[in-house]
């Protein structure tokens, strides 16, 4: 197990290096410097701003100078806030996505597995069919379009919430519906194929021949084995999350990380920017690892790979 | 009458196949054959149908259509449905029957010049990997994994970022992104398929490893490529609309139904139409085109289960 963990975070690093090379690489080829836009500055400022930010240096000496503060926690400063630290800003706005990301996520679980369970047990039937199509719907759907859809219905034709905004507790309802129902939907197909492989198995006929409940059968024996492929799916949800976050923090106007990001990359931030992509990297990385550890407690035949 | 094909099409049913068996070789009844489950399956062909008349409409109407989708009237500001405008007109007076064929035009076209992209380098890749095994196999399918790990779409955002948000770029940054998923499934199957009779025979008579690998690998892969190929080609759409939904896409003047829905989005409380039309386009296209390559893929590989 923790030979596992070891090698799994060792393979993270050459990973992690490349994206912060390719990042940091791109970014410096970019055409124009952060502080070539709008008003112009007397080149004798821009000597100065250049000097102070080290951008006059040769950029591997940059790359490594980046690198090294990196490892350290440091992202540097923003290039647009002014006096504002990248890892300040992300200290500042994580939460918000975070709480956002929670909520989906468990609006997703919540409503799939259930919703995966009915269309596995009762297959073939008018649930399962009806349960399904609305899933098919959920995947097929996506963020930008559902989004804008429920706020208009719920938001300003019906008035049940804010159409905008991250102030009241009820500003959490559409933005989490929203980011989940895909994951939702997903969530409700693996659960109800995972649930039809095991329902078939040696050891719940024995379930069900020593006289347990349906529901003990159900909810005991069969769901650990059937949410396997659900927690496998777990970690490039997380991505798609991520990018989803973008999507609807723009739509909703929250204050969150996904927000600032596409700020950055729309006014050309670059320390932000690449502050936040590696930031991303690492909380992908981590959540791999441990989805890959949860698919080993839940599935013992598995062996650390 | 010995028939290819009789072991899973019923013979009083042949004659309503395209092309008639008798005469075909042994090679290509399994399109035959495929064709045939995927006329039979209601969704898919109804997916098609569907499909292809809004890539009609996209392509061929403006040809009809009076107004051009850039073409400002302030006269007929945010007008909704009627008869001079069918899809009503947007908040700058542009009428949205246009703009909503135009943006289709784009959306549709990213999807299949960066599917073809990414298929292109996918399958040679995945096919040189398979094919070479070994060392180079290892090696090329270790930086596959490593791409994998990369979260795409922040860096398809940073490339916009980065290198001007034109609209070649976009195609082949969305190309470049999707060929993992492909080179990994070609790569498997050129494994099998190398280790088959007619690819030693091939060897043998001394054909160059590139003749090989173009001439008798990759034709045995093209149905599983097809499949995917199907599959990406919403994926894509999808990933086009989100950048030009977040404005790092497509560009004004230019428009896809990606920047129709932000723009509707925009102006949702004041016309609400302007972002429900094309949302429906958009969703419509995405529902066939899945449903389409999940029928495909049913047709093609009848053993593959379904989920």
């Amino acid at each position: 197990m923790f030979k596992f963990i070891l090698n799994r975070l060792l393979q993270a690093i050459p990973v992690l290096f490349i994206i912060v090379a390719m990042t940091f690489f791109m970014v410096r080829a970019a055409p124009g410097g952060p502080f070539s836009q709008e008003r112009k500055v007397s080149q004798q400022i821009l000597e100065k701003m250049n000097e102070h930010y080290g951008l006059n240096d040769p950029v591997y000496v940059q790359f490594f100078n980046y690198l090294k503060h990196a490892l350290q926690g440091d992202l540097g400063y923003s290039y647009k806030h002014e006096g504002r630290t990248v890892n300040e800003m992300i200290a500042e706005s994580f939460p918000v996505s975070l709480k956002l990301g929670a909520l989906s996520l468990l609006f997703a679980v919540g409503v799939g597995i259930p919703a995966g369970v009915l269309g596995a047990v009762k297959k073939n039937t008018f649930w399962d069919y009806s349960a399904m199509s609305v899933a098919l719907m959920g995947i097929c759907l996506p963020t930008f379009v559902v989004g804008p859809l429920i706020s208009l219905i719920f938001g300003l034709w019906l008035g049940w919430f804010n159409v905008s905004g991250w102030f009241e507790s009820g500003d959490v309802v559409l933005p989490s519906i929203t980011l989940g129902l895909a994951y939702a939907a997903y969530i409700a197909r693996l659960t109800r194929g995972g649930m039809l492989d095991v329902l078939n198995q040696d050891y719940i006929r024995t379930a069900r021949a020593k006289g347990l409940s349906p529901s003990a059968i159900v909810w005991k024996h069969a769901l650990k084995g059937g949410l396997l492929p659900v927690v496998s799916f777990m970690g490039p949800a997380l991505a798609g999350l991520i990018s989803g976050s973008f999507v609807v923090e723009t739509i909703f106007q929250i204050p969150g990380l996904g927000r600032h990001f596409v700020n950055a990359a729309l006014s050309r931030d670059y320390t932000m920017v690449l502050g936040t992509v590696l930031f991303y990297a690492v909380m992908i990385i981590i959540a791999n690892l441990v989805v890959d550890i949860l698919q080993v407690v839940l599935n013992p035949r598995l062996k650390y790979e | 009458m010995v028939n290819p094909c009789n072991l899973n099409v019923p013979e009083e049913r042949l004659p309503s196949l395209p092309i008639d068996l008798n005469q075909v070789e042994g090679g290509s009844s399994l399109w035959a054959d495929a064709w045939y489950r995927l006329r039979k399956n209601r969704f898919a062909v109804i997916s098609l149908v569907v499909f292809l008349g809004i890539t009609l409409f996209s392509y061929v109407g403006p040809f009809f259509c009076p107004y051009g989708f850039e073409e400002m009237d302030l006269a007929t500001r945010a007008q909704g449905l009627s008869l001079a405008h069918w899809f009503g007109t947007d908040g700058l007076g542009r009428d949205l029957l246009a703009r909503v064929m135009y943006g289709g035009r784009i959306s549709i076209g990213v999807g299949f010049i960066a599917t073809a992209i990414s298929l292109s380098i996918g399958v040679v890749y995945g096919a040189i990997s398979g094919y070479a095994g070994g060392k180079i196999d290892s090696v090329m399918m270790r930086l596959v994994d490593i791409l994998y790990a990369m979260p795409y779409a922040i860096f398809i955002i940073l490339l916009m970022v980065i290198f001007g948000r034109n609209i070649v770029l976009l195609f082949v940054a969305l190309g470049a992104v999707q060929w993992l998923t492909i080179a990994r499934i070609v790569r498997g199957q050129v494994l099998s398929l190398k280790k088959q009779e007619f690819v030693e025979a091939a060897v043998s008579l001394g054909l160059s490893d590139s003749r090989i690998i173009l001439r008798h690998v990759i034709p045995n892969v093209l149905g599983v490529v097809i499949v995917y190929a199907t599959l990406t080609v919403p994926s894509i759409m999808l990933l086009e609309a989100f950048l030009s939904f977040l404005g790092l896409g497509v560009q004004p003047p230019m428009a896809s139904w990606g920047v129709l829905i932000k723009d509707g989005a925009e102006n949702m409380t004041v016309y609400p139409w302007t972002l429900l039309i094309p949302s429906f386009f958009f969703s419509l296209t995405l529902f066939c085109l899945n449903f389409l390559g999940d029928g495909l893929r049913d047709a093609l590989d009848p053993r593959s289960s379904k989920d």
